[in-house]
């Protein structure tokens, strides 16, 4: 009976295993591999070159450029989606009318595609039909209009706008929850003692929101890692690799250019910069257990 | 029965359903031949063009299915990904598209194609197309492919009402061009419309460029015998440089399609682009020699920029004979000539009837079998695919930001790195 307890539970979570081991663990240790050979082209090549593949990488100057590129991507989407979401969530927490319509309102843009979204402000950033300079013209600030993502100066900065607006919905979300769940005593007991609502948030609420501020760190610093489909969609890395990031080098040393050994190593650089902001996370979490 | 045993008798079922559910066991294949084929033709005029060819394979062949696999995405960048790792897997299809040239190379050189020089000679085809076409089908004097249609890649479309209006002739020499643009520039008229969002476009025209600096020269630079200090290629980066002066400042922000669409709604006078634009001045009501012409970007006259899509036979490929059967039928008058009407392009074959064209296709059809043949970088004939990735980046580079230096380094790179070691 007890070794029955013990095989079922096991038997369970075993398709899920060999699932995961070869899909994503067995795909991992896979391309490492790969990137340490001389596999170029559609036949595979297994001879074994050692680290070369790394050592190019960082001679090549549009390796650098994306690796650049992504740390902007990075800092700027994070800073922008927490800033934002945070303070959406503190104007929805006023017990505002309509509040669970705010709420799918500024969450809707999280439930279309990339793709869609990418396209759509393509089309709003065209400097000379785009509502951005149509808007600026109508306005009579004409002096103000800019190429925006024809601009290779802006065009990454352009880019974050967008996400940040795609995606401050969910931190909106995340961060509301997060307010939610301070216990109301304290807050309570903060007016008490005098605190206003600024102090209030500065000094009780946003400090308890560490948990929240965490999750959303990760998911996006992940997400801005693997950013594709939108930058992809929105210029394919251009204009002059402004806007290339590492995800979109990888597509295309893989499947345009065929250096398969070489994405390869591009792809482990990702994966161990993905490494290095979810480890941290996980061990903060997990002390906490 | 406990409720560990119910759990486990249910489990056991469960995977069994999943097994029998996923064909790995008492499947039973039903055994009918069925043509698999992967294009990347869904816009309008093409998807018809394609639909027309499947039409005429299905009358010619009833007992055969046509199981087709379109995946979208202006010449195929989309595709090729998928092909790659549909091949990579083991699971060709029957047969799939691709441009002829060194886009076929990587399946080449992966052992993934077959030759099909027996079909060649069967079908007598080798009196049928132009040579320099024929050596684009080939590696080590080998056919891997069947060419179906052709495209001129180094045509200007202009709006015929502004040349009218502002008595413009048109330019037979680069200087010609500049003068040209100038004075629709006085005018306030854009004089060059071009999308560079997806990069190639940008390229495309610089390849134009260097074929009107000299199609042997075009061809040495193909080769990768040009040194980038080399005059002529200074003259090429200088032409192009002159014409930034005069192309749409939104550039970077459109596709080549809403480039045409500047020249369409008369913001701008013209653009380069492949004869395919036709389709799109046709399909909003244009008419070619009313509304809108073409010219022969100036000094490419006698050079013929060939972009031709074509099919190829995959090693192992899932119903072989019914994919020999496609490429039959596609090399052949009657399929070309079906195919290439609607798909506004023009038959790769020399001996078919041209009565069926419309009058830009019937010159298009003369020069083509008259002109020097050159492929094209930009679309993936002319060189490896990842020179012409690193070709698009360096151009795009180029027009972003104007820096000669380092578009030459890059390119001098791009020469060694890409070009060299995969001829």
């Amino acid at each position: 009976m007890a070794r029955t307890e013990k095989i079922v539970p096991f038997l369970f979570v075993l398709p899920s295993i060999i699932l995961v081991g070869i899909f994503v663990y067995g795909a991992i240790g896979w391309n490492f591999i790969i990137s340490l050979t001389a596999w170029d082209g559609l036949k595979p090549n297994y001879d074994f070159v050692g680290l070369d593949n790394y050592v190019r990488l960082f001679r090549d100057e549009i390796f650098i450029n994306a690796l650049k590129n992504n740390i902007v991507l990075i800092l700027f989407l994070i800073l922008g989606v927490t800033l934002v979401g945070l303070i959406l969530a503190i104007l929805l927490d006023q017990n505002v009318k309509g509040e669970n319509c705010f709420r799918t309102v500024y969450l809707f843009p999280m439930a279309i595609t990339f793709v869609v979204t990418a396209t759509i402000w393509v089309w709003m950033y065209n400097p000379t039909s785009g509502v951005f300079n149509s808007i600026l013209d109508a306005l009579h600030l004409g002096s103000l209009k800019s190429g925006w993502i024809t601009d290779p100066d802006i065009a990454l900065y352009c880019i974050i706008l967008a996400l940040i607006w795609q995606f401050s919905g969910y931190t909106m979300v995340v961060f509301l929850a997060g307010i939610r769940s301070v216990p109301v005593e304290t807050v309570e007991a903060a007016k008490v003692d005098g605190a206003g609502p600024l102090q209030s948030y500065s000094k009780i609420i946003i400090p308890q929101l560490t948990p929240s501020i965490l999750s959303i760190f990760t998911v996006m610093m992940i997400y801005a890692l693997k950013a594709f489909d939108f930058i992809w969609v929105a210029g394919k890395g251009g204009p002059g690799g402004s806007t290339e990031i590492l995800a979109i080098l990888m597509y295309k040393t893989a499947f345009l250019d065929s250096h398969f050994a070489y994405s390869a190593a591009i792809a482990t650089i990702l994966f161990l910069m993905a490494i290095a902001i979810v480890l941290p996370y996980l061990w903060i979490t997990r002390k906490k257990i | 029965m406990d409720k560990k045993t119910k759990l486990t008798a249910i489990l056991a079922t469960g995977v069994v359903i999943f097994v029998a559910f996923s064909g790995c066991i008492g499947g039973e294949k039903e055994e009918k031949a069925e043509l698999q084929i992967v294009h990347w033709w869904t816009a309008g005029g093409e998807k018809e063009a394609i639909n027309a060819l499947f039409s005429m394979y299905r009358d010619k062949y009833p007992n055969i299915g046509i199981n087709e696999e379109p995946i979208s995405g202006g010449a195929g960048a989309d595709m090729k990904a998928v092909m790659k790792t549909q091949i990579f897997a083991g699971n060709p299809p029957s047969t799939f598209q691709v441009h002829i040239g060194y886009e076929l190379k990587p399946y080449y050189d992966g052992d993934a194609l077959e030759d099909i020089t027996w079909l060649w000679e069967q079908e007598g085809w080798g009196d049928n197309f132009p040579a320099d076409l024929q050596e684009m089908a080939q590696f080590d004097d080998e056919y891997y492919a069947v060419p179906v249609g052709i495209h001129r890649g180094n045509l200007v479309w202009y709006n015929m009402e502004i040349f009218k209006e502002h008595n413009l002739k048109l330019p037979t020499t680069f200087d010609e061009l500049l003068s040209v643009c100038e004075s629709l520039k006085n005018e306030g008229i854009t004089p060059l419309a071009v999308g560079t969002l997806n990069k190639w476009p940008g390229a495309h025209l610089f390849e134009v460029i260097l074929m009107s600096v000299g199609a042997d020269f075009y061809s040495d630079f193909i080769s990768g015998k040009v040194n980038i200090n080399d005059p002529r290629f200074d003259e090429a980066l200088n032409r192009y440089a002159d014409l930034f002066e005069y192309i749409n400042s939104n550039h970077a922000a459109l596709t080549w399609d809403q480039a045409c669409g500047e020249v369409l709604s008369g913001d701008a006078a013209m653009t380069l682009m492949g004869d395919w634009a036709k389709g799109y001045f046709d399909t909003r009501g244009w008419r070619y020699g009313v509304n809108y012409s073409i010219f022969e970007f100036p000094e490419t006259r006698g050079v013929f920029d060939v972009i031709c899509d074509s099919f190829c036979l995959p090693k192992n490929a899932p119903s072989r004979d019914a994919a020999i059967k496609w490429l039959q039928l596609i090399g052949s008058i009657k399929g070309q000539n079906k195919f290439n009407p609607i798909k506004g392009s023009i038959p790769p074959r020399i001996d078919a009837p041209t009565d069926e064209y419309d009058d830009l296709a019937k010159a298009t059809i003369a020069d083509f079998r008259v002109c020097t043949l050159v492929p094209s970088i930009a679309h993936g004939s002319a060189t490896p695919e990842s020179f012409v990735t690193k070709f698009n980046d360096y151009m795009d580079n180029y027009i972003t930001y104007g820096d000669k230096t380092a578009v030459k380094s890059g390119i001098q790179k791009a020469i060694e790195n890409e070009l060299l070691p995969y001829m």
